[in-house]
C-alpha cells in the first residue's frame, strides 16, 4: 500500500482479468455519478482481496496494525461466520488519502458495484466531516507504530508487550475527546495558578474603586496543596503515561494505543451518519446508474436485494444505516419543501416551528448536516417522534429471564440512542487522586452515569483494576462506584487482590 | 453543493495476486492459547463435575466460552436497557428474547446469553480433549528406565493431510469442503459439483516407534462404612482422571485394582469403580497385598511400580496405622513413588491415618494430599504426577515419550 501508484483512471491491463477491466470502468462511471450527486471524496485505492485477507483489515481496522490477540480473535470469529455462510463482509474503508477500500474478490460486479458508491460516499464523508479534521491520515502511520511494537517485543519479549497491551486496551477508550477541541493546560499553568491563588471576589459594584483605598493588605489565601491530577483526568491513558511506574518503552506502547483510540474516535462518534450518509448515496448512485444502462436489469435486481439486507430493521440492536439513511432523507425532504403533517408543530419550549425556513437555508441541507454533526447532535435535531414511531423503535430490557419491550415512549426512546450514540454506553471514570491517604493510592471514581438502576459489570471491572494495580500503578488502586444505589468502593492491591468497602 | 467542473475522482483498482498476510491466523492461535489457559485455570470446577464423572467416557462436554475477552470498563448487560426495532407492530411486553440464564459454575467469568443477537460457541471437548488440557504436564514420578523387558510401541499419527494418496484414505469432508471453496470463487455458488483431482484430500500416516519402560499402577480405594457418597465420589473422580490419563499417556501401563475393608481384594475395573460395601477398615490388609501382588507379578527390576491409596483416614486403630507405615516402608523400597490420599468431608484430622505417616514426609518418593472438596481433586492429580517431582533425567526421558 504504500508503494507506488499510479492514481488515476486507468486501469493495469496487464494484471486484471477481462472481467475486472469491465469493473473497473463501470467503477469511473459509478465514481462520476457520485460526483455529479456531489460526492467528493479523497482519491480511492480500490483492491480485490480473498475473504481471509478481508477479514483480517476488518479485525484490526487498519493495514499493518500491530498483533494482539484480541484482533485475532475477531479476525477468527468473523471468519468463521464467513466460512459457515452466516454473515459477509463486503467491504472495507480506512481513512487516510488516498483513501484505501477492500472489496471482495469473490462478490458479484453488482455487489462490488453499490459498494464502491458505498465507500465513495464514506471516503467523503471523512473528508468532510469536521470532526475528522484532526485525523491523521498518513497511510504508514500504523505501520510505523506496529514496526516499533515488535522492537519492543524483541527488547523486552512478547509476553510483557502483550501483557501491557492487555490492560493499554482494555482502557483505551477513556479519552478526552473535547481535548481535541480545546488546549489543555499545562503543568506549569497549573502550578502558577495554584502557588498565586486569585484573591476571592466582592460583590459589588464599586469594588473596583473600593480596592484603591482599602486599608490594610487585602487577604491573599494561601496556595492550596499541590495536587495530582490537578483537575480530575478523564484520559486514562495520558494520566498512567505522564504518572505511572512505567518505563519509556512503555509509556510509548500507551502512547501508541492512544494515538489510535484517538484516531478512531471520529468514527465511533459519527457510525449512524456515516453508514447513513453511504447508505443514502449509494441508492442514488445506483438507481442512476441504472438509468443510464450502466447495470444489466439482473444487476438492478440484485443490488436492491442487497440494499434491503443492509436496512432491514433488527429486533435487538438499531441499524445505523437503516437509522441513519432516514434521518438524512428526512433532511433532504425539509430542505426540499416536502413537510409531512406527522411533523411536531411545536418546539421543546412550545413554540411553532416554522419548516419553511428549512428550505432555503445553506445549513439545512444534507451536505452541511453530513459536515456539522456528530451522531449526538444529528439524532437530537432529526430524530422526531413521528419517525420513532413509523419506525418502531423501542427500548427492551431484561425481565423474569426474558427479554421484554419496555418502552416506546418516544421521547424516551430518543434520549436513549442519543445517548448511546454518543458515549457508546462506555462508563465515565476519571482519575481523582494520585495519592489517595498519602500512601501514593490511585483513586478513581465512576460518575454515575444516566440510569440509576445501570450498574458496572463487575467480574470485569475487578480484572480491569487488578490490571491497573499490577502493570500500571503498581501500588494500591480504588474504584468508587454505585451498585444498586450504594455507593462502593472497590480496592485493589499491588497484588491483585480486592476488596470492597464502603467510602 | 453541486460543483460543476472538477476534475475526476482518482481511483485505482487492482487485485493482488497473493496474501502474505499471516497475521490473522498468528493472533488467533495466541488467543487460541488463552481460551486453553482459561479452560485450564477453570479446571478444577470442570473436571469434578458429575456428569463427566458418571459418563461413559463417550460425553461431550460443552464449555460456554466466547472466546476470552479482554476485560474493559462496561455496564453489567443484564441490568441495562437496550434498543432495538419491529416490523411495525411492537407493543410494550411483546418478548423478543429469552435470556438463559446463569447456567454455570461461577468464576466462569462468561454468562451465556449476555449479548443478545450475538451467537457465541460453545467450546466442545470431548473427554479425551479435556484430559489431553489436565494432562499436559502431568507424567509418572520418576520413572525410570527398567531393564529387559523395554518393549517397543508403535504408536500411529494419522494427522497428515495431502493432495494425494489411495482412496481408501480419502479424507471426504475436507475433500468436499475444497471442491465448495473452489465453486465458491468460481461460480460464486459454495455448492458441491464438479470434483477436480486438485479437490481430493488424503489421509496419510507415519507410524513412529518408541521405547517405553514399563509401570505398573496399583490403585487401592477403601470401600469401608466410614466412606460416605462424598468420599466415594472423590476417589471415583480421582481415579477415573488418573486412568485416562496413564492411558493416553502411556501405552503399556498395567494398573491393579483393589478394593479393602477389613480385608483386601483385586478386583476388575468395573467392580472397582462400582463398588461400595460397609464393614470395618484395615488398611493394612490393602498394603499387604498390594505387596504380595508385586512379590508375585512385578519384579521391580522389570517394573516401574506406583501404589496410590484413597480413603478417608479412619483405621482400624494405633496398632494397624503402625503396621501401614511399615508396609509403606517396604514398598518404598521397591516403588517408585508411593501416594496417599485422605478425604476429610469435615475438618479435623485428628486419629487419622495421615497422622500415622508423619515420620515418612521427609521421603520425597511419598506423597500424601488431603482433599476437602471437589476442587481439591484436581490439585492432588497435579501434586501425585507433577512434572515438578521428577528428576531431571527421568523429566527428559518423559518427555521424549510423550505424545505429540
Amino acid at each position: 500500500m504504500t508503494q507506488e501508484r499510479k492514481v488515476q483512471n486507468a486501469v493495469r491491463p496487464a494484471e486484471l482479468t477481462r472481467q475486472e477491466q469491465d469493473l473497473s470502468v463501470r467503477i469511473g462511471r459509478i465514481l462520476e455519478i457520485g460526483q455529479s450527486l456531489g460526492l467528493d471524496p479523497f482519491p480511492i485505492s480500490f483492491e480485490l482481496l480473498s475473504a481471509s485477507h478481508l477479514y483480517e483489515l476488518g479485525a484490526y481496522g487498519l493495514p499493518g496494525r500491530f498483533s494482539h490477540w484480541t484482533f485475532g480473535k475477531a479476525y477468527h470469529a468473523m471468519k468463521t461466520r464467513y466460512d459457515y455462510g452466516l454473515e459477509k463482509m463486503y467491504e472495507l474503508v480506512i481513512n487516510t488519502n488516498p483513501a484505501y477500500a477492500g472489496l471482495l474478490e469473490g462478490n458479484s460486479s453488482a455487489a462490488n458495484l453499490m459498494v464502491a458508491a458505498h465507500v465513495m460516499a464514506h471516503v467523503d464523508f471523512f473528508r468532510h466531516n469536521l470532526y475528522f479534521e484532526h485525523t491523521r491520515r498518513d497511510t504508514d502511520a500504523a505501520a510505523n507504530r506496529a514496526a516499533r511494537m515488535r522492537t519492543y517485543e524483541f527488547e523486552h519479549s512478547p509476553q510483557a508487550v502483550e501483557e501491557l497491551l492487555d490492560i493499554a486496551l482494555a482502557l483505551e477508550r477513556h479519552i478526552d475527546p473535547q481535548s481535541l477541541r480545546f488546549r489543555r493546560k499545562t503543568q506549569e499553568e497549573y502550578e502558577k495558578e495554584r502557588l498565586h491563588p486569585k484573591p476571592p471576589k466582592r460583590e459589588g459594584e464599586y469594588d473596583d474603586v473600593l480596592e484603591l483605598v482599602s486599608s490594610g493588605p487585602r487577604e491573599i489565601p494561601r496556595p492550596a496543596p499541590r495536587k495530582v491530577p490537578p483537575e480530575p483526568e478523564q484520559d486514562l491513558l495520558l494520566f498512567f503515561m505522564q504518572h505511572g511506574e512505567l518505563e519509556d518503552w512503555q509509556k510509548d506502547i500507551l502512547g501508541m494505543v492512544r494515538e489510535e483510540a484517538y484516531y478512531f474516535y471520529p468514527q465511533v462518534m459519527t457510525k449512524v451518519m456515516n453508514e447513513g450518509w453511504a447508505a443514502l448515496m449509494h441508492r442514488r448512485i445506483m438507481r442512476a446508474a441504472g438509468e443510464e444502462g450502466i447495470l444489466t436489469p439482473q444487476e438492478v435486481l440484485e443490488w436492491m436485494h442487497l440494499d434491503a439486507a443492509v436496512v432491514a430493521p433488527h429486533a435487538r440492536f438499531v441499524n445505523p444505516y437503516q437509522l441513519g439513511r432516514i434521518l438524512f432523507e428526512r433532511v433532504d425532504e425539509l430542505h426540499e419543501g416536502v413537510v409531512s403533517d406527522k411533523l411536531p408543530k411545536f418546539d421543546f419550549l412550545g413554540r411553532p416551528i416554522d419548516y419553511s425556513s428549512y428550505r432555503s437555508r445553506d445549513d439545512h441541507d444534507i451536505f452541511s448536516v453530513r459536515s456539522m454533526n456528530y451522531d449526538g447532535s444529528f439524532l437530537r435535531n432529526h430524530l422526531t417522534d413521528d419517525l420513532i414511531e413509523e419506525h418502531d423503535l423501542y427500548l427492551y430490557a431484561l425481565d423474569s429471564g426474558e427479554w421484554k419491550i419496555t418502552e416506546k415512549d418516544p421521547a424516551l426512546v430518543r434520549e436513549y440512542l442519543i445517548e448511546l450514540f454518543t458515549t457508546g454506553n462506555i462508563p465515565f471514570i476519571q482519575v481523582e487522586d494520585a495519592d489517595y491517604r498519602r500512601k501514593r493510592g490511585l483513586y478513581m471514581r465512576h460518575i454515575r452515569g444516566k440510569y440509576p438502576q445501570w450498574s458496572l459489570d463487575i467480574s470485569y471491572m475487578e480484572k480491569v483494576l487488578s490490571g491497573i494495580a499490577q502493570k500500571l500503578w503498581k501500588r494500591p488502586v480504588h474504584l468508587e462506584t454505585e451498585i444498586d444505589g450504594a455507593r462502593v468502593l472497590f480496592t485493589c492491591d499491588d497484588a491483585g487482590k480486592i476488596s470492597k468497602s464502603t467510602p | 453543493m453541486k460543483t460543476p467542473d472538477r476534475p475526476h475522482v482518482q481511483f485505482s483498482l487492482s487485485h493482488p495476486s497473493y496474501d502474505l498476510h499471516r497475521k490473522g491466523p498468528m493472533d488467533q492461535a495466541r488467543h487460541q492459547e488463552k481460551v486453553r489457559q482459561a479452560i485450564r485455570d477453570n479446571l478444577p470446577e470442570v473436571i469434578s463435575e458429575e456428569a463427566i464423572i458418571t459418563s461413559d467416557g463417550q460425553k461431550i462436554v460443552k464449555i460456554p466460552i466466547r472466546g476470552v475477552d479482554n476485560p474493559v470498563f462496561r455496564w453489567d448487560h443484564r441490568k441495562m436497557r437496550h434498543a432495538g426495532q419491529g416490523t411495525g407492530a411492537s407493543q410494550t411486553g411483546d418478548v423478543i428474547g429469552q435470556d438463559p440464564g446463569q447456567s454455570q459454575a461461577p468464576g466462569r467469568g462468561k454468562r451465556a446469553g449476555e449479548l443478545p443477537g450475538i451467537d457465541y460457541y460453545e467450546a466442545e471437548f470431548t473427554i479425551d480433549e479435556l484430559a489431553a488440557l489436565v494432562f499436559e504436564d502431568l507424567s509418572l514420578p520418576n520413572l525410570k528406565q527398567k531393564t529387559a523387558e523395554s518393549v517397543e510401541v508403535e504408536t500411529i499419527r494419522f494427522k497428515d493431510i495431502r493432495k494425494t494418496g489411495i482412496l481408501s484414505n480419502l479424507d471426504k469432508r475436507r475433500t468436499i469442503l475444497e471442491n465448495m471453496r473452489r465453486n465458491a470463487v468460481e461460480q460464486r455458488r459454495p455448492i458441491f459439483e464438479g470434483i477436480t483431482t486438485d479437490d481430493l484430500r488424503f489421509r496419510t500416516w507415519s507410524p513412529e516407534f518408541k521405547r517405553e519402560s514399563n509401570a505398573v499402577v496399583i490403585a487401592m480405594r477403601d470401600v469401608s462404612g466410614s466412606m460416605g457418597e462424598f468420599e466415594k465420589y472423590i476417589t471415583r473422580s480421582f481415579y477415573f482422571w488418573m486412568i485416562r490419563f496413564l492411558r493416553t499417556k502411556y501405552q503399556q501401563v498395567e494398573i491393579v485394582f483393589i478394593t479393602h475393608h477389613t480385608e483386601a481384594k483385586e478386583v476388575d475395573e468395573q467392580a472397582f469403580f462400582g463398588l461400595g460395601e460397609s464393614g470395618g477398615t484395615r488398611v493394612s490388609s490393602a498394603y499387604q497385598l498390594a505387596l504380595d501382588v508385586i512379590k508375585e507379578r512385578y519384579p521391580p527390576e522389570r517394573f516401574n511400580i506406583y501404589p496410590y491409596h484413597f480413603s478417608d483416614g479412619d483405621n482400624w486403630g494405633d496398632s494397624d496405622n503402625k503396621l501401614c507405615v511399615d508396609l509403606v516402608r517396604q514398598h518404598l523400597q521397591v516403588c517408585n513413588a508411593f501416594g496417599y490420599a485422605e478425604i476429610h468431608a469435615y475438618d479435623g484430622s485428628a486419629g487419622k491415618l495421615l497422622n500415622a505417616f508423619e515420620p515418612l514426609k521427609d521421603d520425597p518418593a511419598f506423597t500424601t494430599v488431603v482433599i476437602k472438596d471437589k476442587k481439591d481433586v484436581h490439585p492432588a492429580l497435579k501434586k501425585f504426577f507433577g512434572s515438578e517431582r521428577q528428576s531431571p533425567a527421568a523429566v527428559t526421558a518423559a518427555k521424549r515419550r510423550r505424545p505429540v
